[in-house]
């Protein structure tokens, strides 16, 4: 326990004087501020001009102005888009940037084990995303709050703030592929490239038919982005290949840096 | 007692063969020396010393323990291997911090101490990004020396030091080896390593070609007298009388070999000035490291 808290120290000492980390909170931030805006605009069509795609896509929306609608539409269904890019970032900076820093030599053969070395980057990787989360819920509070959004029920919110974190937990889940894409292909590109060919699969397979038991479309339909149909096609198998995937992440993860050569 | 034990070790990569069948033993205090031209083989074999590389055959022991086997003794070892790097965004108190809690080390002297004795003071705050090649090496070796290691494997660990730095690291290393350290030293500047190492390893091609302790390098380095007079074919007869051979080499000076002659150096000198054909150049020539290693590597090629 002892190793695992060194080398979680270790980590957090890393991160000091980094630019990255409120680079990661400021994009993530767009989120609710995005969605408080668009809320603005449907409250107030006439300030959008009409040539606006705005405007096009306002006059389209029919969403009631509220804080069900603006913490379900804009927190929780952002959570499951842009979580899976900024999480994505965030893993592929924490695993890759050994590499890209050159020092992983310097990890390999400590008195501290690769194991925890790699359970200590989890752990920093899983508060920082919490934070992220956290971050953007309390600002979607603040922006929904300074919009003077009808609606708070302390039922619907609890029940969509629910939902925001399980989404929350099962992008971060997804992040164990990112890890080891960046520790096999030594560096932040591949992780990247990987993200960006998994966001277009996670786009594309729920019209097949499968999405629900695609593990990167489901936050997107956990969260209600893809409508309640598809919500309610979820089932125990959905979640069973998404534990599944994220545990084989993890496990590839740990036995690539454990056993794999380290030139 | 033995700190490295290397058996039958060798690395393939796809079909080069990196390191072929190297067996080796460094006792406790020794500062081996290992040398070779780029891509002999060295880095290959200290990263699988150190368990970076996964040998294709063969097995290490460090400390008379397997290290494949739940090594535990990771903390009396002390690594640099190839080009020192470190976290850019942090100062140099700051990446020893970061080993500080990686090696769980419990006094924090410890990098105090080590600033102090790598003369790292000036720099202490400086992120690493803005050091000079020489300071980032300085804080290689503070990360590699911080826990007192019993041993130290050392891949180029002069690069970038300036010779004020070099002199001070040589010191350095020795007095560690007086204390008992191990050294496991690679690095390309032949005449540093042949000033440091107790036994010399030379490796080419993936082989260990030649092992010898300093005091046998000291016996099978070439040593000979260079002479050269205005009448140079006159003192191969007079030195034949005295029945020591000479050779004339490709600048028309005279070469002996002949330990007597050479261990005796003033006796030649006076016959010559006696016979009336005094030396214009005299000298006593002794074969260093550098010399060595390529004469060996190239017998090594032409067994080949």
């Amino acid at each position: 326990m002892k190793e695992l808290k060194n080398a979680f120290l270790s980590e957090i000492y890393k991160l000091r004087h980094l630019s990255i980390v409120w680079i990661t909170f400021v994009a993530f931030a767009m989120v609710p501020i995005m969605g408080g805006v668009i809320m603005f605009l449907i409250q107030n069509p006439g300030l959008i001009p009409k040539s606006s795609i705005l405007n096009i896509k306002t006059s389209m929306l029919s969403t009631p102005v509220n804080w069900g609608s603006y913490l379900s539409l804009y927190l929780s269904q952002g959570a499951g888009i842009a979580g899976i890019i900024v999480y994505g970032f965030v893993a592929s900076y924490l695993f890759g940037r050994e590499y890209s820093d050159h020092t992983y030599r310097d990890l390999l053969s400590l008195p501290i084990s690769r194991t925890k070395q790699l359970n200590a980057k989890f752990i920093v990787y899983i508060i920082w995303c919490l934070s992220l989360a956290i971050s953007d819920l309390i600002l979607g509070f603040i922006v929904g709050g300074i919009l003077n959004l009808p609606g708070w029920e302390y039922n619907v919110i609890l029940g969509i703030t629910k939902i925001y974190f399980v989404t929350v937990l099962i992008v971060m889940a997804l992040g164990t592929w990112i890890s080891f894409f960046a520790l096999w292909a030594k560096g932040y590109l591949a992780p990247l490239g990987f993200l960006i060919v998994i966001l277009m699969l996670a786009q594309f397979i729920p019209y097949t038919g499968w999405g629900h038991y695609f593990p990167w479309s489901i936050p997107g339909i956990y969260c209600g982005g893809a409508g309640e149909d598809l919500r309610n096609l979820l089932n125990g198998w959905s979640y069973f290949s998404l534990l599944i995937t994220s545990l084989i992440g993890y496990i590839l993860t740990i036995g690539w840096w454990k056993y794999s050569d380290q030139p | 007692m033995k700190v490295i034990e290397a058996f039958n070790l060798t690395k393939r990569f796809k079909d080069l063969i990196a390191v072929n069948n190297i067996s080796l033993e460094v006792e406790t205090g020794e500062i081996y020396g290992f040398v070779g031209l780029n891509g002999a083989g060295k880095t290959t074999t200290i990263r699988m010393l150190l368990k970076m590389l996964k040998p294709t055959q063969g097995t290490v022991l460090l400390f008379g323990k397997d290290i494949d086997k739940k090594f535990d003794r990771w903390n009396d070892v002390g690594y640099i291997v190839e080009a020192t790097y470190a976290y850019p965004n942090l100062s140099v108190r700051e990446n020893l911090e970061i080993f500080f809690y990686l090696r769980n080390l419990k006094n924090k002297q410890l990098i105090d101490s080590i600033i102090e004795k790598l003369k790292l003071e000036n720099y202490q705050n400086t992120k690493a990004k803005h050091l000079s090649l020489g300071n980032l090496q300085r804080l290689g070796l503070a990360k590699a020396l911080m826990h007192s290691p019993k041993l130290l494997f050392l891949d180029e660990p002069m690069n970038g030091l300036d010779p004020a730095g070099i002199i001070e690291v040589r010191e350095m290393l020795k007095e560690l080896s007086r204390q008992g350290t191990t050294i496991f030293i690679s690095s390309h500047i032949l005449g540093e390593l042949a000033k440091l190492a107790t036994k010399i390893g030379i490796i080419h091609k993936g082989r260990l070609v030649r092992q010898l302790k300093s005091d046998e390098l000291e016996k099978v380095l070439i040593k000979k007298l260079i002479i050269d007079t205005k009448d140079n074919t006159q003192v191969i007869k007079l030195l034949k009388d005295k029945n020591i051979p000479a050779v004339q080499n490709d600048k028309s000076e005279l070469e002996v070999y002949d330990n007597q002659a050479i261990n005796k150096p003033e006796l030649i000198c006076e016959w010559l000035v006696n016979a009336g054909v005094p030396p214009r150049t005299f000298y006593a020539f002794e074969e260093d490291l550098e010399s060595f290693f390529m004469r060996t590597i190239k017998i090594e090629e032409n067994n080949a």
